[in-house]
């Protein structure tokens, strides 16, 4: 503060403030004392929470959860859609069946509440219309009250007579035990407490059964000449028992051989297994007429299976926190010599609102797995706060903590030059501290190649998560360093002050919604740290950026 | 108190409610008269006398001891004023004028005549910005590039503020002297 140049005005304005007091109402010291008070006996007890980083996470967590969650319903949505379209698709079939039936038909008369089944019952009418003699079977299916009643048995005996004998003997009855079929699940459930019982199964299909578990139902479609006895009974289940369990067996002759498989289920299960009984009907009536045409029970059969497309290539804006974590471990010497008596020197790098340009290209290694690399420009925004700054006794200039160290830094290792206006006068220790807090603005430019590999889960829905992880190399490209004063450094990677690369980890979860058969949508959450200092030299100060993101993009599937 | 000043930083060191109370009364007056001057009202100058004891007794240990302890605390006391201040975007009055005049003549003004109550007045009649430049300048005896640091504006915009600030309170002086020499002459009539 020596002001050797000041004016009289000043010197007379000094002299008017020097001794001026003005006592304070004691209401302040109260103040004062309470907070006291209070500062000694409060406990945080979770400090957690101020941490900025943990907002972050929390904001990314819940931003993709945000944006996840109409899509998952979406999805899940489209999913039950496409399963009753598939039972109604195989309604058709099983109606085109009906009409090549023979008169001597016996048809079940199943009556379903459900939608998606109507096109079996239209079979049926139609059905009851050609072949009024088969009332009286008919009548066999009415569905008795079915409250009490345990699950109902199906035995289908296969035997080597060549007719069949349904019209003969009214074994074949089908009791509803369940008071509705609402969906095709709860008609799997209901066939869960069937029994098939075959007698005499050519060894080729008892095989087949076993081993082709996804087309099950070709166990029903012989070749030969096959008669099938389909007799029901029902029984009472003991408490305790287990009938599924129980159920799950097919009886031939008098061994008994595990038939039922979860794919098994799962077939029945997603194509109305009521409308198979009828076509199998149908079938054992006439075998000249296939219960389905081969590419009908393929259809069935053949899993949903997943397009994996080989390459991509995407495009992204990513908001991001980035913060280059500046630490200045070691005080400037001005600030040494200036203010010897302090045991640390206080100072902050805090985040400020980034972004990263993205252009991205993978390629589908599997189903689920996936390797992608890309190319980035980041525009990494921060803060950095100390609780004071240096000025040079011998230029008059000031400089903030960060500028100082940076510089001081560097000039342990290289090039010393490279600190603007500081050419001039190398001896720090002629500078003083003055203690006040400040803020400077430090912003990064880099240009990234990340390198991820990603495991996606649920590949074939129209939504699907990814988890990345992998590392990222950032060239560096500058620096910028503006004070408060509003006088601005830059350093580029040719000054030497920063490593021009350096490698960070990264990870994140990708959240992709399938637009159409080319396009796709997606959230991606990320977070990167740099596993080394991008500082040269091993001087006073220490950086390890990271980078909380939201990167929102699409990619084109070729 | 020289004497005990030493042992008044050990006390308040020691987180001694006495030394504390001591400290604030020895102090406060000096300190809130400072407070006065940078704020426009008194309840502002109570929150930043407050704000600023608070600072004092958490980092009095920092305090080393190569400077008088009321050198320090009015650094502290300075310090948290201009917080405030950025607070109530005072500072957001601050024109970059760069059409200043760096030279300016010695003006014929003796404050001697004026109350302190009085001078307070005038400082608190400036602009904000003004107000806080004329402060940190005249008084506290800044310079204009550690002025700029400080508020986070460029030395340019320091410079003319405090022309601004100058070239008020002269005119203010000015008219307050002619009023009470004119005010003497009709008494003496």
């Amino acid at each position: 503060m020596n002001q050797p140049e000041k004016h009289k005005f000043e010197q007379e304005w000094q002299r008017a403030f020097e001794s001026a007091a003005e006592t304070p109402p004691p209401s302040i010291w109260d103040a004062i004392e309470q907070r006291l008070d209070g500062e000694e006996t409060a406990i945080v007890p979770l400090v957690w929470w101020k941490n900025p980083k943990v907002w972050y996470a929390a904001a990314a967590v819940a931003a993709l959860l945000l944006v996840s969650w109409p899509l998952l319903l979406t999805n899940n949505e489209v999913s039950e859609k496409t399963t009753s379209q598939l039972a109604v698709k195989t309604a058709p079939q099983a109606s085109q069946s009906g009409k090549e039936s023979s008169p001597g038909l016996t048809v079940p008369n199943v009556t379903t509440p459900n939608r998606d089944l109507s096109s079996a019952e239209n079979f049926v009418a139609k059905d009851q219309a050609d072949e009024p003699e088969a009332k009286r079977e008919r009548e066999l299916f009415t569905l008795p009250a079915p409250v009490i009643e345990s699950p109902e048995r199906i035995a289908i005996g296969v035997t080597s007579q060549p007719e069949t004998t349904f019209s003969q003997n009214p074994a074949l009855k089908l009791e509803k035990s369940a008071p509705s079929f609402t969906d095709s699940l709860s008609l799997a459930e209901n066939l869960k407490d069937s029994r098939i019982a075959t007698d005499k199964i050519p060894e080729s299909y008892q095989k087949k059964s076993m081993l082709d578990k996804t087309s099950t139902l070709n166990v029903l479609v012989p070749h030969t000449p096959t008669v099938i006895t389909i007799t029901q009974s029902t029984r009472k289940i003991p408490a305790g028992s287990d009938p599924a369990g129980d159920l799950e067996r097919v009886i031939t002759g008098s061994s008994t051989v595990p038939l039922r498989t979860p794919a098994l289920t799962q077939s029945i299960a997603a194509v109305s297994p009521m409308n198979e009984l009828a076509k199998l009907d149908i079938h054992l009536r006439n075998p000249s007429i296939p219960v389905r045409s081969e590419m009908d029970m393929e259809e069935i059969a053949r899993p949903h299976r997943s397009r994996v497309r080989e390459f991509w290539a995407g495009l992204g804006l990513m908001p991001a926190a980035f913060n280059p974590k500046m630490n200045v471990t070691s005080a400037p010497a001005a600030f040494a010599s200036a203010n010897a008596g302090r045991q640390a020197l206080s100072n902050s790098s805090q985040a400020q609102l980034s972004y990263a340009v993205q252009a991205q290209a993978g390629k589908q290694l599997s189903k689920h797995w996936s390797v992608e690399t890309g190319l980035s420009y980041l525009q990494g925004n921060s803060t950095f706060a100390s609780d004071g700054y240096v000025l040079d006794a011998v230029t008059s200039r000031s400089s903030n903590v960060l500028e100082d160290a940076l510089y001081s830094n560097i000039s342990h290792s290289s090039d010393y030059s490279a600190a603007p206006g500081f050419g001039t006068s190398s001896d720090k220790s002629s500078g003083s501290y003055i203690d006040f807090d400040q803020r400077t603005s430090n912003d990064y430019r880099y240009v990234q190649l990340p390198v991820q590999a990603g495991y996606t889960l649920n590949p074939d829905g129209k939504l699907n998560y990814t988890v990345l992880g992998g590392v990222v190399a950032n060239l560096f490209l500058q620096n910028e360093i503006k004070t408060q004063a509003g006088y601005v450094f830059a350093n580029t990677a040719d000054d030497g002050l920063y490593r021009s690369l350096n490698w960070s980890a990264a990870t994140g979860v990708r959240v992709n919604y399938r637009l159409s058969d080319h396009w796709n949508a997606s959230v991606t959450g990320s977070y990167q740290k740099a596993i080394a200092s991008i500082l040269k030299g091993d001087g006073v100060l220490d950086s390890r950026p990271q980078l909380y993101g939201m990167a929102w993009g699409v990619r084109y599937v070729f | 108190m020289i004497e005990n000043e030493q042992e008044l930083v050990n006390g308040c060191r020691q987180h001694e409610r006495t030394a504390q109370k001591r400290l604030y009364d020895v102090f406060g007056g000096k300190m809130f008269a400072i407070c006065l001057r940078y704020v426009k009202n008194r309840a502002d100058a109570e929150d930043v006398l407050q704000d600023a004891f608070i600072k004092i007794y958490e980092n009095i240990d920092t305090f080393r001891g190569d400077s008088p302890l009321h050198y320090w605390m009015k650094s502290i006391v300075v310090n948290t004023a201009l917080k405030h201040i950025r607070k109530q975007k005072y500072t957001m009055e601050l024109n970059d004028i760069h059409t200043y005049d760096n030279h300016l003549p010695d003006a014929e003004v003796t404050l001697s005549g004026f109350q302190m109550q009085q001078l307070l007045g005038f400082i608190h009649e400036l602009p904000p910005g003004c107000q806080t430049v004329f402060n940190l300048y005249a008084i506290e005896g800044y310079q204009h590039n550690e002025i700029a640091e400080l508020m986070g504006i460029s030395e340019g915009t320091s410079k003319s503020q405090y022309s601004r600030a100058r070239s008020l309170l002269q005119k203010k002086l000015n008219q307050e002297q002619r009023f009470d020499n004119e005010s003497t002459r009709k008494t003496q009539i």
